[in-house]
């Protein structure tokens, strides 16, 4: 079985033909349209199609279209020898200084009848679809142990791979001892460097039309868009390309990541015609650039700054707001783009993405990629049509439109089952009301699957007992395989503050110093917003004490600033600026703070925020707190780990699905604020009744019957 | 080298780190002491530039270039950036620039600190708007300038070029710092409780002290 990896290409019908003749051999392998993309001296070309198969090693296409054969020859020669050269740079093809893969090359030319061809001679090789099978047969690898000995077919594939991605891993020391945390995390970034065949599909092939990624956190769904952006810039350099995000510290990986990608290219990013912008942006230099604001400028539309839209909108809505504003406004379409390409965009009002939709040439070329797990309860986004309009077509079956990247490549299995039975409270103690212990959960079982998870027995049917774990494709062994379990998640409970906070320092101190570890490699994260910088300040004065460099991560103020500042510091965050960050060893501290719901913020809420925070981490967490809350979340901790990282609990009923959403959904400022009030002042009353303070008398017989009733009767719902 | 400019140093350090226990202190760099050889030792951090010399830069360039560099002993919630360097000549303090600059990009964390101390607050709320006024304040000690018109210890505000404020004195690292946190982290002062009896010997010409003048306190 060949998989077919479809980059852009306009030879569409040879490729159609070429596709369709190499079906029916039966051969395993790959067969690549439109890449890899090869450096020249001056400028790329790009490969028409190149299949790896076990069978036949490497096989370069060369398509012609129409009549015009073109300098076939000199063609063939330029794939080869940019190929040879790309190889080359692979020690593992290379013995003795020759490369041990033959490039083999072929064009085809399906057009031409068989009188019409130049005659082939032992270096040229040209065929239509007749002659193909004869020139198929004569390529043969040269030896056959050799090649399997050496694996030199996954080995080809690899390289390939690495062609459409780039190293993103930072320089390491090489550690002699294996048993070091810095060796082990060594190991494991080399392992993920390359992108896996779903991620490098996801890069390559384009739609002239919607495209939606989505996956876990950790699926390398940032790294799968500024590739994609770089590539398509390389490949359409006057094309006008905007990525936009939300988190603002992403600016600087994506001009990272399209930088490196492009001089792998050895070319240098033209920013005049690649954007990588923020949402809103303001009038002022460049760097306040933002689609927003260029959506008004082009349609002449009124443009509302922060203060003027949080005072005409209020500050919840805003952006929505001015987004749904200025669409309304909007009279005929004014596009400023080819493609424009959203990450985050579950963070992004509906109004922002059909502004974007707005702002696209025709043929609309939108990429949005989305966490599928944000939100732990429902599904993060709503369908295309119902984002876009019913006019956009949009294929749910068709892999190039709608890509699921289910490997979750940053959390290892242990890791991510904690976090999700955190999350959902799949092992927290049964509430009687409501008969089950659960948080949340999704509304559409699905999703389970979606996100890498199989049913191992039992059912996902309310009142069904159930047992869900990962699956080894969806979580890769070698994330967990590299350390004992104890080691890979540590609960541990403190008796004060102080204690925890000591502790931390005195790990980190370990961590850096003994363990191998970069400061890059460690992030303290405080769950709590309202509490982040009066918890992690000690921490870090302890560790400027013992001269290490730590810093607390605060609004990026200006262009230089991003979370890791230089890499030579330890980053202290809060939940919020630590979203879509990842490092090797998380502290979670203050975890007490996540068992409880408080009074502004549901349960559900408090979960998330655990759940975030344990799935920063690439390969050990650290989940640290005080107090009797402590306690009881290791407890739910231990559960998990007893029941083996497996998810097995009784699926919840629809009415208790309908119960648990009511009280987790999502409520305004307002709500909240009347809630609290009305909630303090039943305090008060119950007070005052107790100590005698007021009487029972002082009420209205009445008053007291109507209160009697709801209470009993909303209460036995 | 004299004993008391390495504890000015370690005073500097214990200031940092007790700024740096209370929320408001973001980044901070270690202070250090380098000996040009003729007997003269500064106290500054590593990365030392003289951007902020540069007059036809603007705010933000000197701000964006002295972050970039880490050229800053403190950088506060709200981006501001804390500078302390001392220059002695032997025995004697013979220059000290001590520099608050505030960032051109954020709103004050005095008037904001609601916003500020939530670590969810969205980036946006707390960018520069209409109502912000960047100045940055400066104490300077140079006693090279004795004889000419220029007080030996004065104040500069903004970015006026003849603004010289007299000083009775030098500032010692806690007269400089409790003034920052007193009056631009007000909030914050009653943590910061470090009593410091240390003084500089006055400066300041008795002409001087005719005009408008800051007075420092003086510890007997």
């Amino acid at each position: 079985m060949i998989e077919v990896i479809k980059g852009s290409l306009n030879k569409q019908i040879s490729a159609d033909k070429l596709k369709k003749a190499l079906d029916d051999y039966g051969f395993t392998g790959y067969l690549y349209f439109g890449e890899p993309i090869l450096p020249t001296e001056n400028s790329l070309i790009i490969v028409d199609a190149l299949l790896i198969t076990k069978e036949k090693g490497l096989l370069i296409f060369n398509l012609v279209e129409n009549e015009d054969i073109e300098d076939y020859k000199k063609l063939q020669d330029e794939y080869a020898n940019r190929m040879r050269s790309k190889l080359l740079n692979h020690d593992e093809f290379i013995v003795k200084r020759e490369l041990q893969v033959e490039i083999n090359v072929l064009t085809f030319a399906p057009f031409f009848s068989s009188a019409d061809l130049p005659e082939s001679d032992d270096f040229y090789k040209i065929c239509n679809e007749e002659s193909l099978n004869s020139h198929l047969e004569s390529i043969q690898i040269p030896n056959v142990e050799v090649w399997n000995e050496n694996k030199y077919y996954e080995k080809l594939l690899s390289a390939i791979q690495s062609m459409s991605s780039i190293k993103t891993n930072k320089k390491r020391k090489s550690f002699n001892d294996s048993s070091l945390k810095g060796s082990k995390l060594k190991t494991i970034e080399d392992t993920i460097a390359t992108l896996d065949f779903e991620q490098n599909r996801a890069v390559i092939e384009t739609t002239a039309s919607i495209q939606r990624i989505r996956g876990l956190a950790g699926s390398g769904k940032t790294i799968v868009l500024a590739l994609k952006a770089a590539r398509l810039h390389l490949l359409n350099p006057e094309w006008k390309i905007a990525i936009t995000f939300s988190t603002r510290s992403l600016k600087e990986q994506f001009k990272r990541l399209i930088t490196n990608y492009c001089m792998r290219h050895q070319q240098e990013p033209n920013w005049e015609n690649i954007h990588v912008v923020q949402a809103w942006g303001a009038s002022g230099n460049q760097d306040q650039y933002g689609l927003y604001y260029a959506f008004c400028k082009e349609h002449d539309l009124k443009y509302y700054n922060l203060s003027e839209a949080k005072s005409k909108f209020g500050y919840e809505k805003a952006f929505a707001a001015v987004c749904e504003n200025a669409l309304k406004g909007m009279t005929k379409s004014k596009p400023l783009y080819d493609v424009i390409l959203i990450d985050e965009a579950q963070d992004f009002s509906l109004h922002f993405l059909k502004l974007c939709y707005e702002l696209l040439d025709q043929p609309k070329r939108l990429v949005y990629a989305y966490d599928e797990l944000q939100n732990l309860s429902n599904m993060s986004l709503p369908s295309p049509e119902e984002i876009f309009g019913k006019d956009v077509q949009f294929d749910t079956t068709d892999p190039s439109q709608d890509i699921v990247l289910k490997v979750c490549y940053r959390n290892s299995r242990p890791i991510l089952t904690t976090a999700h039975s955190l999350g959902f409270g799949i092992y927290r103690n049964n509430n009687e009301k409501i008969g089950t212990g659960l948080v949340q959960m999704f509304e559409h079982d699905k999703l389970w699957t979606d996100i890498g998870y199989e049913v191992l027995d039992g059912d996902l049917i309310g009142g069904t007992d159930v047992s869900l774990g990962r699956s080894k494709s969806s979580s890769p062994e070698f994330l967990e395989n590299h350390s004992k379990l104890d080691d890979l998640i540590l609960f541990k409970e403190f008796e004060t503050i102080m204690d925890q906070n000591q502790w931390v320092a005195d790990e980190v101190e370990k961590n850096l110093n003994e363990e191998g570890l970069l400061p890059n490699d460690i992030i303290i994260i405080n769950p709590n917003p309202l509490t982040t910088y009066d918890s992690v300040s000690p921490i870090r004065k302890i560790l400027i004490e013992k001269g290490i460099r730590a810093h607390i991560v605060g609004v990026g103020s200006s262009p230089v600033d991003s979370f890791f500042l230089d890499g030579q510091s330890v980053a202290c965050s809060g939940i919020y600026r630590a979203k879509g960050n990842e490092a090797a060893m998380i502290y979670v501290i203050n975890a007490q703070d996540c068992f409880r719901a408080d009074y502004s913020n549901n349960l559900a809420q408090i979960r998330n925020r655990l759940f975030t925070a344990i799935t920063r981490s690439k390969a050990w967490v650290r989940v640290v707190g005080i107090g009797n809350e402590m306690e009881y979340l290791m407890e739910e901790y231990s559960k998990i780990k007893n029941n083996n990282f497996l998810l097995n609990f009784k699926y919840p009923t629809n009415d208790q699905l309908k119960h648990l959403k009511l009280i987790n959904r999502d409520m305004s400022p307002k709500e909240k604020e009347k809630i609290e009030k009305v909630r303090g002042g039943l305090s008060i009353l119950i007070d005052e009744l107790k100590n005698n303070k007021i009487q029972i008398e002082d009420f209205e017989e009445e008053q007291i019957e109507e209160l009697l009733f709801i209470l009993t009767s909303k209460r036995g719902e | 080298m004299p004993s008391h400019i390495r504890s000015l140093r370690t005073n500097i350090q214990t200031l940092t780190e007790k700024i740096s226990e209370h929320r408001i202190c973001f980044d901070s760099n270690v202070p250090i002491i380098s000996g040009n050889g003729n007997w003269q030792y500064s106290i500054t951090v590593p990365n030392e530039t003289n951007v902020f010399l540069k007059n036809n830069l603007s705010y933000r360039e000197i701000y964006d270039s002295m972050v970039a560099s880490r050229f800053f002993n403190l950088k506060m919630i709200d981006g501001a950036l804390i500078n302390l360097q001392y220059l002695f000549e032997n025995e004697d303090i013979i220059k000290h620039r001590l520099s608050f600059y505030p960032s051109p990009y954020l709103i004050e964390y005095q008037n904001n600190s609601e916003l500020y101390l939530r670590d969810d607050t969205d980036e946006e709320y707390l960018q520069a708007n209409e109502q912000n006024v960047v100045f940055p304040i400066r104490f300077d000690y140079d006693i090279k300038t004795l004889g000419s018109n220029h007080p030996i210890s004065h104040l500069t505000l903004g970015r006026y070029k003849d603004c010289r404020i007299p000083v009775s004195a030098a500032l010692t690292p806690f007269h400089f710092l409790s003034f920052v946190i007193e009056n631009f982290y007000s909030i914050e002062f009653k943590n910061f409780v470090p009593c410091d009896r240390s003084c500089y010997s006055q400066s300041i010409l008795d002409f001087e002290a005719e005009k408008l003048h800051i007075n420092l306190p003086i510890y007997n």
